[in-house]
């Protein structure tokens, strides 16, 4: 967390280092709230705009330096995402991008198809979820941290990550099934997720 | 084994590359709770190579230097936050100007730059009166209170506020304006208030230092009192019994009904003389006093005296100043008709004298009870009648009003009364 107080000073070289060492799973917490890789990237980027027009007044947690500045960071996340929900409610829209983007030129649009509509409903499934619950799922899932790190991070045992992963492995399965989709048969394709 | 425990331990295989069928073999009693969940897991696994591309990487690093070059450009706090603090700011200047304006206009006092402010503003709650009786109550509340503006600033800088006195005379207007489609009750009262104010009016410019301030309130006071005078209607219309002047025209001259007694007494006024007018000093032959009506609202006339007409020894061409200074004679001869009076007058004022203006100069509710034994006429043939009422008889005498030659019932010493037999006012004796 050296960065941090650089940063703090406006020095591009810490700013950009925080941003490489915490967009991508920024980008994934968006993307999974969201379901749209485009508009989570912007949102991503505006993240870290804010990032730097605040940072100056943040005030890091001694104790647990990289969990409060990271916990933040997710905050500002969480309001993005909630402000772009709120505006997608008010004017719901599908834009002419996003209908290409779900058949754009790729070799195998059927399965590009497919994979967008599992992370889709993943997403919604997600959303569902807590955000301690949602926060150890992409911790695990998303960042492949241990429990112990996912706890360090948390602030709490690894029993209790344990327990929320659990309960949000239960949750997310009943989404999807009361869903009524049955994705067992979609594998993840990980190259066609970009 | 809790499932919680048992997910993790799945979960960990499944990271190390074994298959989900393997790890629901090894846990067959809690494959069935097992399954989905490690499904989802596995969905979720998916999760791990979402990443930004390098494009968005680049695109995104440009507009964070933006963002830094922006933080980092110098400018005043206070010019950055004006925007944002406009509305903010705008709204407290506009509350302090209101505090401050109303402030200043409420504790304002006469001669003060708020005061004409004050008294526009004091005056909307008449506005929102839509009965008669509340705007005229209103309108006589308001005056009340530019009539003690005017006393304090008299006493305070010893002159007249114009302001306030125009405001006074202007709702006295207005009350008696509105007092005039009231009853009579209702009506009485505006009447008495708006009375009240011509004597206060007339009581400050007898303590006035300044002549000019004299002058202005006294003239103020006549100005109040002629509203009144023309705003009290004809007698007629009173329930009480009391006879209805012939004419406003002097009524010396008035001839007795045919149906009245054989005495047939004409109406004729019996002047009366005060202590006070006995002290007033003789007044010049030339300016011989004038009669004129004097509409007094106090109904405290003696009970004797049945429709007493109260006259004011007003000098005619004396102005309203004069006419009010405490100086001057403040008799008030009492006309007591001795027989009923005629609705028809059987003479009338030369037209070259037009009636003189009914003013309200100082007044005596002298009736002949009041006066000493000696003076008291010898014999009033009046019939008892109601307590007098503010719509008195009103009559008008002037010395070029002919003395009729009916013949009188009415023994009335000259010289006690002061005033000839032809109604005409005699200076009083200079003894």
């Amino acid at each position: 967390m050296s960065l941090l107080p650089e940063c703090q000073r406006g020095d591009a070289a810490a700013v950009e280092a925080l941003y490489d060492l915490y967009a991508d799973r920024l980008y994934r917490y968006i993307y999974a709230r969201i379901s749209d890789p485009e508009t989570a990237a912007d949102l991503t980027t505006e993240l870290f705009v804010r990032m730097i027009r605040h940072v100056a007044r943040f005030r890091i947690n001694h104790r647990r330096p990289a969990a409060s500045f990271s916990a933040w960071l997710y905050r500002i996340a969480a309001n993005l995402v909630n402000d772009h929900h709120r505006q997608a409610r008010r004017a719901p829209e599908t834009s002419l991008t996003d209908e290409l983007r779900l058949v754009g030129p790729d070799a195998n649009p059927h399965r590009q198809v497919e994979q967008r509509e599992l992370f889709r409903r993943l997403g919604q499934a997600i959303e569902t979820l807590s955000e301690e619950q949602r926060l150890v799922i992409l911790a695990k899932f998303g960042e492949g941290m241990s429990n112990a790190e996912v706890a360090s991070w948390l602030g709490k045992s690894e029993g209790a990550i344990k327990s929320l992963q659990h309960r949000a492995l239960q949750a997310l399965s009943r989404f999807l099934r009361m869903e009524g989709g049955d994705l067992a048969g979609v594998e993840v394709d990980r190259g066609t997720l970009q | 084994m809790k499932l919680s425990r048992i997910v993790d331990d799945c979960l960990a295989r499944m990271a190390a590359g074994e298959s989900i069928e393997e790890c629901l073999a090894r846990y067959p009693q809690k494959a069935a709770e097992l399954a989905p969940l490690l499904t989802t897991a596995a969905r979720l696994r998916g999760l791990a190579d979402v990443r930004l591309s390098q494009g968005q990487r680049l695109r995104a690093k440009v507009a964070l230097r933006e963002a830094l070059a922006e933080r980092s450009q110098p400018a005043t706090p206070l010019v950055r936050r004006w925007p944002r603090l406009l509305p903010v700011v705008s709204a407290l200047v506009a509350v302090l100007f209101v505090v401050v304006v109303g402030g200043a206009i409420t504790v304002s006092r006469a001669g003060d730059i708020a005061y004409p402010l004050r008294v526009t503003i004091e005056r909307a709650p008449a506005l929102v009166r839509f009965s008669s009786a509340g705007r005229a109550a209103e309108e006589a509340s308001i005056a009340g209170r530019r009539l003690a503006d005017v006393r304090e600033y008299l006493l305070r800088e010893g002159t007249v506020q114009p302001v306030a006195l125009a405001e006074l005379l202007a709702r006295d207007r207005a009350a008696l304006h509105w007092a005039n489609q009231l009853g009579a009750e209702a009506r009485l009262s505006i009447l008495a208030t708006v009375m009240g104010h011509a004597e206060e009016l007339a009581s400050l410019a007898s303590v006035a230092a300044d002549d000019e301030a004299q002058a202005s309130l006294q003239a103020a006071a006549e100005q109040l009192r002629a509203m009144l005078a023309r705003f009290i209607p004809a007698p007629a219309q009173e329930s009480t019994p009391q006879p209805r002047p012939a004419s406003p025209t002097p009524s010396a001259t008035a001839a007795p009904p045919n149906t009245a007694a054989a005495v047939a007494p004409t109406r004729t006024p019996v002047p009366t003389r005060t202590a006070a007018r006995a002290e007033a000093p003789p007044l010049p032959a030339a300016s011989r006093p004038t009669y004129t009506p004097t509409l007094c609202p106090t109904l405290d006339v003696g009970p004797a005296v049945t429709p007493s007409i109260l006259l004011t020894d007003t000098d005619a061409v004396a102005s309203p100043a004069e006419i009010g200074s405490p100086s001057k004679p403040t008799a008030a001869p009492v006309v007591a008709p001795t027989s009923p009076p005629t609705n028809e007058p059987t003479a009338l004022p030369p037209p070259s004298a037009p009636p003189p203006t009914p003013t309200f100069g100082p007044k005596l509710t002298l009736a002949a009870t009041d006066l000493p034994p000696e003076e008291q006429p010898a014999t009033v043939v009046a019939p008892p009648t109601a307590p007098r009422t503010i719509a008195a008889p009103t009559v008008y005498a002037t010395p070029d009003a002919p003395a009729t030659p009916t013949p009188r019932a009415t023994v009335t010493p000259p010289d006690v009364a002061g005033v000839s037999s032809s109604g005409l006012a005699t200076p009083p004796p200079t003894s």
